[in-house]
């Protein structure tokens, strides 16, 4: 199973995951127009006028709660997870490869799997209203964050471990 | 469903049925309403694709009533007389729209909203309605308004009380939402019943108890649920409002279990056994009832309430304990209202604890606060940061975590 952990003591709060993470799961694969509109539809970043973005959004919920300490939130993919369980519309998943994973065409962005998961980890993208959350960059060796982070705060764990349900 | 779920994480061989009186496989409640107004479709309803049930070898015998357990031969028996025995029986039977007795309610477009099949007339009659009465002001009644509302019908929605979700927020809350529902076109009564329904082949309208008429076509009753306890009580289970159950969601009777809508289980914050008609508690009820079924050792933790709606494009969310308080001895209440942004948050702490949670407008950090009751952790020196438009799990991290990160470890359920 793969899963990101997080090393807070590393982290600076560069925010360069997020970016990576916007710019991975933009349509544009352009930066800057993925941060500004939040690519082409696919989702937003949520930049708050005169004060800096804070966690994040854009699929991979990666990014950094800024004040003295930072630290990346991210999906834990849970052994157990609760958001997998309260779904009222049966769209997430945890797959036998541990990865919790939103079914896209099912989910009606209800919002309860945001209400059950105690990291913050998944948000809904209201303007297309579905759910969004890491999703370890599938089809990828290394996530985007982790391959984007300078400092090793954010590391690759692969886990053995076999029956996941 | 998630009963089944949890039976086979535990146990892949034993044989499992599946008895339910409507004909459709397990489906989505709480999307009810989205469907009515065309937002959710009909296949998405459905928890699970057929394909789930083969599967996991679950046998669905759908269309079928059970109508009497008997414990002792471990037994049930189903409407046309057949029996079928068990090991172990897990009764869900959740609860049915509760339809008052009032002059009319059996005419042609009154309806109740519960099943699949009341969301398929309600759409079928609002088709050709102009007005609709929506009778009860909580979250299905509102549902129900709303999704009337976007089909094009003139909605007015009667409330007994004098607030709207008064089993689920607060009165300051409850003002804001229903200026943005009335800014959105529905209407409301409040402070009074329906007391007769009128109309020849069909509804005309309402009569209410202060006089006033109001004209409609189309009737929704969504004022609470009766619990559909009959079978518990034909097994000589012990039922108080809903089945009584223990921490492993076992009833009074040995080898029969309940969970859902109609059980009487724990309740997280309290300790005491409450009735939660909520999905995400019934499910969490299911999962550890069929994994107990199956032979496992599963201790329920205790359900949260917690509810989240969505009105008009605005969020709502509500957790734990958030209702208006008669007797707010011990609770410390922090609130931050902005009603030209729509936006409301409202913590509640009990003993340093966050025991509740009220959001409105920016939802975003909701679970985190999931997270601080479940892990009871003692807030206090945080307090300032809970009603931050910015709280979120990295400063809970910053605060908390740093100082003792065994604060923070994987919380129990809800």
């Amino acid at each position: 199973m793969r899963r990101i952990l997080v090393r807070p003591e590393r982290c600076l709060g560069c925010e360069a995951c997020e970016l990576a993470c916007v710019l991975v799961h933009s349509r544009s694969e352009v930066l800057v127009e993925a941060m500004r509109k939040g690519a082409s539809g696919t989702a937003g970043v949520r930049v708050h006028p005169g004060i800096q973005r804070r966690s994040a959004t854009v699929r991979g919920a990666i990014g950094s709660g800024r004040s003295p300490k930072a630290y990346p939130i991210r999906c834990h993919q849970c052994e157990d997870p609760k958001c997998v369980s309260a779904c009222a519309a049966g769209a997430l998943e945890k797959g036998d490869d541990g990865m919790v994973r939103v079914i896209e065409g099912q989910c009606t962005g209800c919002g309860i799997c945001v209400m059950v998961c105690q990291y913050g980890a998944i948000l809904i993208d209201r303007e297309r209203q579905v759910a969004v959350k890491c999703d370890l960059c599938m089809g990828q060796v290394v996530p985007a964050c982790v391959r984007a982070c300078r400092t090793d705060a954010l590391v690759l764990m692969e886990e053995e471990e076999g029956a996941g349900r | 469903m998630r009963a089944c779920e949890g039976i086979r994480r535990i146990d892949a061989v034993g044989t499992i049925a599946m008895v339910s009186d409507e004909r459709t496989m397990p489906y989505s409640r709480c999307l009810l309403t989205s469907y009515i107004c065309g937002k959710v479709p009909g296949k998405n309803l459905f928890f699970r694709p057929a394909r789930f049930y083969e599967k996991n070898r679950i046998e669905l015998l759908l269309g079928r009533r059970a109508v009497s357990v008997d414990p002792g031969r471990r037994e049930i028996r189903l409407d046309e007389g057949s029996v079928i025995g068990y090991h172990k029986l897990l009764l869900a039977t959740g609860s049915k729209a509760l339809l008052h007795e009032i002059p009319g309610k059996d005419l042609p477009g009154v309806f109740g909203l519960r099943t699949l099949q009341d969301a398929e007339d309600i759409a079928e009659a609002a088709a050709t309605a102009k007005r609709a009465v929506v009778m009860g002001g909580g979250l299905v009644g509102l549902g129900a308004a709303i999704a009337l509302k976007m089909l094009g019908l003139e909605v007015c929605v009667v409330v007994a009380s004098q607030a709207i979700l008064s089993q689920n927020i607060d009165r300051e809350g409850a003002r804001l939402l229903v200026e943005h529902l009335e800014r959105n076109g529905l209407r409301f009564v409040f402070g009074v019943d329906v007391v007769g329904i009128h109309g020849d082949q069909r509804v005309k309208g309402v009569r209410l108890s202060d006089g006033r008429t109001l004209e409609c076509e189309l009737v929704v009753s969504a004022k609470g649920v009766r619990l559909n306890t009959e079978l518990a009580a034909s097994a000589g289970a012990a039922v108080e409002r809903g089945i009584l159950v223990d921490d492993r969601m076992c009833t009074t009777v040995p080898h029969i279990y309940a969970a859902g809508d109609v059980a009487q289980a724990k309740g997280f914050l309290t300790g005491a056994r409450e009735v939660m008609t909520i999905w995400p508690v019934a499910a969490e009820q299911g999962k550890v009832a069929g994994m107990n079924m199956a032979g496992g050792e599963v201790t329920y933790p205790g359900g949260l309430p917690m509810n989240t709606v969505d009105f008009f494009g605005l969020p709502v969310v509500s957790i734990g304990e958030t209702r208006q308080s008669n007797d707010p001895a011990g609770l410390e209440f922090l609130a931050s209202m902005d009603p030209a942004k729509g936006r409301y948050r409202k913590v509640v702490l009990r003993d340093g604890q966050v025991v509740g949670a009220i959001l409105i407008g920016d939802t975003e950090s909701a679970g985190v606060y999931t997270g601080l009751m479940c892990t009871r952790v003692d807030v206090r020196e945080i307090r300032g940061l809970l009603l931050g438009k910015d709280f979120d799990y990295a400063k809970l991290v910053d605060a908390m975590l740093m100082k003792d990160p065994t604060h923070l470890a994987q919380a129990p359920a809800p």
